[in-house]
């Protein structure tokens, strides 16, 4: 006896059929694209919307805090103030420090026993002296002095020894003139 | 005629529909998803990501803002306004000649010279700040000269050391020295900050100058001024 099933319907019927089964598959698949694509357009638009809510936050925020300052403005242009001043003073005040350290230098060098009687210090740091002493090992001492920078801690350039006399009295004059750095 | 042949085209469309369905409706809505996805999601999204660089440089903005404005209201307006008094008087913005003459005598008499004579020279510039001479000559020990010298780094103007001639006399002990110096002043500056720069605190040198010239100015009126002056001086500055 036989068992398998016959189809009795004609081809043009089941032709048709598996055609429309086609189509409605298609069309399924081009409605759920359709929504997947809908719903990230919402989603897209959504979180611009909430975006442009966090935006105008920053900003309103921004701009409270702009105020702030704006208000303490007086006090921020007070301090420039203050360290402009200051940056200028502290220019100012450290461009003759060198002579005055020089000029305690020479002095602080002299050995006792002898005797300035001139000292000269002009503006481009050179020392003009005269020093008195009746002794000449105190002579070679201060000229000993003048030229160990251990001692003139690096701030003399040059000696120069100008003249060396024997006074009358019995006292040597010598004339220097030394550089300053 | 024209009515039959556009019912004919109508037909044709339709069968062609019809006949072709499967592909044209998925054909389409694929087209039309495209156009969706290229004109409005993807400009939408890469809108977002440049708006969301723009709000984390905003909120950074306000984090700095919020910092200076803090650090703004911290500074003691009263001891700002004495310390901006403190350096205006130090490096003043017109000469004030006597004052700075009242200032030198003041000195003198502290490290115990004689001030024999005050001259003035012609005013200078020095790159944005300007300067005007007092030669003074002085006599006394020399020990008191050097005295003299140092307290010209910490006196209530800006001095400088041009030159020095000293004469010692013979048994005496004493010296006669003519000191030019230069004395400084500024004209106003106008400084102000802008939003966005950070606060510049005074750093510990500054700090320590301005303690330095406090100290030397003093507190307000006790410093020597033109009206403490033991020459008489006629004008207010009669060198301008």
């Amino acid at each position: 006896m036989l068992t398998s099933a016959i189809n009795l319907l004609p081809p043009e019927i089941i032709l048709g059929r598996k055609q429309s089964s086609k189509i409605i598959l298609v069309n399924r698949l081009s409605i759920g694209v359709m929504a997947i694509l809908v719903f990230i357009t919402s989603a897209t638009l959504a979180l611009r919307f909430s975006q442009n809510l966090s935006l105008n936050k920053a900003q309103q925020n921004l701009a409270f805090a702009e105020g702030r300052v704006t208000e303490l403005q007086e006090k921020e242009g007070q301090l420039i103030l203050l360290k402009a001043r200051l940056a200028e003073i502290q220019s100012l005040l450290g461009e003759d420090q060198s002579k005055k350290e020089a000029f305690n230098l020479l002095l602080s060098l002299v050995p006792s026993g002898t005797g300035i009687s001139d000292l000269s210090l002009d503006n481009k740091g050179v020392v003009a002296m005269s020093i008195e002493s009746s002794s000449l090992q105190v002579i070679d001492s201060l000229l000993s002095n003048l030229s160990t920078p251990e001692k003139t801690l690096g701030l003399i350039s040059r000696v120069d020894l100008e003249n060396l006399s024997l006074g009358k009295n019995g006292f040597y004059t010598i004339s220097l003139r030394v550089g300053i750095k | 005629m024209n009515q039959e042949k556009i019912n004919e085209a109508f037909l044709k469309a339709k069968e062609l529909f019809q006949r072709h369905r499967i592909i044209i409706l998925p054909a389409v809505s694929g087209l039309a998803s495209l156009l969706i996805i290229f004109l409005v999601v993807v400009p939408h999204f890469l809108s977002y990501l440049r708006v969301r660089e723009k709000i984390t440089q905003t909120q950074k903005s306000v984090l700095a803002l919020e910092a200076k404005a803090e650090e703004l209201v911290s500074i003691d307006a009263v001891k700002a306004r004495t310390d901006l008094e403190t350096v205006y008087t130090v490096l003043p913005v017109v000469q004030d000649v006597p004052q700075a003459m009242a200032v030198l005598q003041d000195m003198v008499q502290r490290a115990g010279l004689r001030l024999v004579s005050t001259v003035y020279t012609s005013p200078g510039t020095t790159s944005g700040s300007g300067s005007f001479g007092l030669n003074i000559s002085i006599s006394g020990p020399l020990s008191q000269v050097q005295v003299f010298l140092a307290q010209l780094q910490t006196a209530p103007r800006v001095f400088q050391l041009q030159s020095i001639a000293i004469r010692l006399q013979k048994g005496m002990g004493e010296a006669e020295v003519e000191i030019p110096i230069r004395v400084f002043f500024s004209p106003e500056q106008k400084q102000i900050g802008a939003l966005n720069q950070p606060l510049a605190q005074l750093t510990t040198e500054e700090e320590n100058l301005l303690a330095k010239l406090s100290a030397a100015v003093g507190p307000k009126g006790s410093s020597p001024d033109s009206t403490a002056s033991a020459v008489p001086l006629g004008k207010a500055d009669p060198f301008q």
